[in-house]
């Protein structure tokens, strides 16, 4: 890390002054944890794109003469009780996993943050009653109502999404909703209303670009979690099924195998470990960065 | 206080309802039929398998069998199983001994670890000792509680051969060592979160002004830190406990999962897969039900810890 407290003056003199962006970069580049976070999460969005390139084997197309291969050797990571590839099936896993999550939360985020907008904007009985429902669904795990999901429509990526896609709902809104309470009442909103722009403008061009930054902190929190929750019920075979590459099949695969060939779940375990504590620093980062307030807290 | 507790076990009602009628309704919309599921491969007769419908009542109409639903559960029957041949209540008892000694052991554990933990990472603030514990629960916040486990598993059991690796135990001792591994994971997962709160909290609490009042009174630091500053730290501390109970639920079914301890979160999967109903939503309900008492003892901890907290 670098000196914080003495950066703080060190921009030059002769420099014109900082616009917003620059700022966010320069204070983005002395926040370590956003920096290896943000490493971390660019590096697997490469993986996945570039995984039919980067994976050395086939991720389905076992050799069953070479099962339960350790590390080294031919096979840098070793191979699973199929005889595929490890390190191929964990590049390809990256896939599901960054897709998986993003699914969940592009949907949480297109329900929550109208709804948050909505209930911090109009206020009184609408903004009650949401926020009612919203501690109703708050009060309980999203995985566990994911399990009822799950036995009535069958296990599948898709379902585990569309649940966990909605049972995240509240998250988004909740803070989309705070914002909107403060932004209502700046004195720029109120002049707007004064002169008379009809709402839609004013939802549309002073409060929704207001939540950006913690529409993109909560962002990345969220594709922790949903990250986390997804390889979750694929571990208990209730997401993600055999034979596509998935981090949480591989674990629950690779536990199965655990004293023979510790290799495979070890492999999975650490793909996702890394994964979710990049997605974790750079929500932490970006909410040091974007909102220096709540950071000190 | 004791209208505090009414209140809330009042409010706990409408509340469990519409979780129980929510579950209900998702598993009966469902395409396919349910007798089908309970008979699983068996080659049956059509008549038998009408016999079955009409014990189960699945003959009648959703609403119908919801209101029948509705009255069992008021009576506190939550049906009975689809594949086991068991009450669903049964089941539920059977198997809850395990999974609690198994909650409660891994609470203990993760207080004992982050409460220690954080006060003196708030003490030492910007030292090694922060620096270490701030990366360690931070990884430990991202790795999966059974990937934890699944470590655990390789460490003390394959490795070193210390501690069991699968099971309950037989009782005694040997269930306090086939526990030792899933609690201390489980227990290790909460930490890392409870850890950075409790720092925070603390260090929240220590730059108010009436510590620098206490110290200039001439109390010991260790007066001045625990009756003074942990005191005010408390009432995140317990909230966020009270809040972690969703993760403790939920991360009991993967450790149980993991090292295929036969508790309530086994029960749960194993209905899950099979689809197997009455399992899933007796057991959510269930769940829901302890979720809102732990609320409920959290508020009355608040009053307890803060006097100035009336309700």
């Amino acid at each position: 890390m670098e000196i914080d407290a003495a950066g703080i003056q060190s921009i030059p003199a002769d420099q014109a002054p900082p616009t917003p962006l620059s700022m966010f970069v320069w204070r983005f580049r002395r926040n370590t944890k956003a920096v290896v976070g943000l490493v971390i999460v660019l590096s697997l969005i490469l993986i996945a794109i570039f995984a039919p390139i980067l994976a050395p084997q086939d991720p389905l197309d076992g050799n069953l003469s070479a099962s339960l291969v350790g590390p080294g050797g031919e096979y840098l990571l070793g191979t699973d009780k199929n005889g595929r590839d490890v390190l191929s099936r964990l590049i390809y896993g990256a896939r599901v996993a960054i897709g998986g999550a993003l699914g969940v939360v592009i949907i949480s985020e297109l329900i929550g943050v109208p709804l948050g907008i909505w209930a911090g904007y109009k206020g009184g009985r609408v903004d009650a009653v949401i926020m009612r429902f919203f501690d109703l669904m708050l009060a309980f795990p999203p995985l566990l109502l994911s399990f009822a999901v799950v036995a009535a429509f069958g296990p599948s990526l898709r379902n585990v999404i569309i649940s966990l896609g909605i049972l995240y709902v509240p998250f988004a809104a909740r803070v989309v909703r705070s914002v909107t309470l403060v932004q209502k009442e700046m004195v720029y909103t109120e002049a707007a209303r004064a002169m008379g722009y009809p709402q839609r403008r004013i939802v549309f061009r002073h409060i929704l670009p207001n939540t950006l930054s913690s529409v993109i902190v909560v962002t990345s929190l969220d594709l922790a979690f949903a990250m986390l929750d997804i390889a979750a019920l694929s571990f208990l075979g209730l997401g993600v099924q055999p034979p596509t590459p998935d981090w949480g099949t591989m674990l629950s695969e690779g536990r199965a195998v655990l004293l023979t060939s510790p290799h495979v779940a070890v492999g999975a375990g650490v793909a996702i470990l890394i994964a979710v504590l990049g997605f974790n620093l750079l929500g932490d980062g970006l909410r040091d960065v974007l909102d220096p307030r709540q950071a000190n807290k | 206080m004791a209208r505090l507790i009414i209140t809330r076990l009042l409010t706990m009602i409408p509340l469990m309802f519409i979780v129980a009628s929510v579950v209900f309704l998702m598993l009966r919309f469902v395409p396919g039929d349910p007798a089908r599921i309970i008979v699983g491969n068996q080659r049956i007769t059509e008549e038998n398998l009408q016999n079955i419908r009409v014990q189960y009542r699945l003959d009648k109409p959703v609403l119908v069998q919801y209101g029948y639903w509705v009255k069992d559960l008021a009576q506190g029957d939550l049906g009975r199983s689809f594949r086991q041949r068991a009450d669903v209540n049964t089941l539920i008892l059977e198997r809850l001994n395990v999974t609690a000694q198994l909650v409660i052991s891994s609470f203990l554990l993760s207080m004992i670890i982050s409460i220690p933990l954080g006060i003196i990472s708030a003490l030492r603030r910007n030292t090694w000792v922060d620096f270490s514990a701030t990366i360690f629960s931070l990884i430990g916040a991202s790795s999966p509680v059974y990937f934890t486990g699944i470590i655990l598993i390789l460490l003390f059991s394959y490795k070193l051969n210390w501690l069991p690796a699968l099971g309950e135990g037989d009782g005694g001792w040997d269930t306090v060592k086939h526990l030792a591994l899933p609690s201390l994971a489980l227990g290790f997962s909460l930490a890392c979160v409870t850890t950075r709160l409790t720092r925070s909290a603390m260090i929240e609490a220590l730059s108010q002004d009436y510590i620098e009042t206490a110290r200039s009174k001439g109390l010991s630091a260790r007066t001045v830190v625990m009756k003074h500053a942990f005191r005010n730290a408390m009432i995140p501390i317990v909230t966020v406990a009270g809040l972690q109970f969703g993760a403790l639920v939920v991360g009991t079914v993967l450790i149980e999962y993991t090292f295929g301890i036969g508790g309530l979160g086994s029960l749960i999967v194993q209905a899950v897969q099979v689809r197997d109903y009455p399992i899933v939503q007796g057991a959510t309900i269930f769940i829901a039900a302890i979720f809102i008492l732990v609320n409920l003892i959290v508020d009355i901890l608040y009053a307890v810890i803060d006097p100035r907290i009336r309700y």
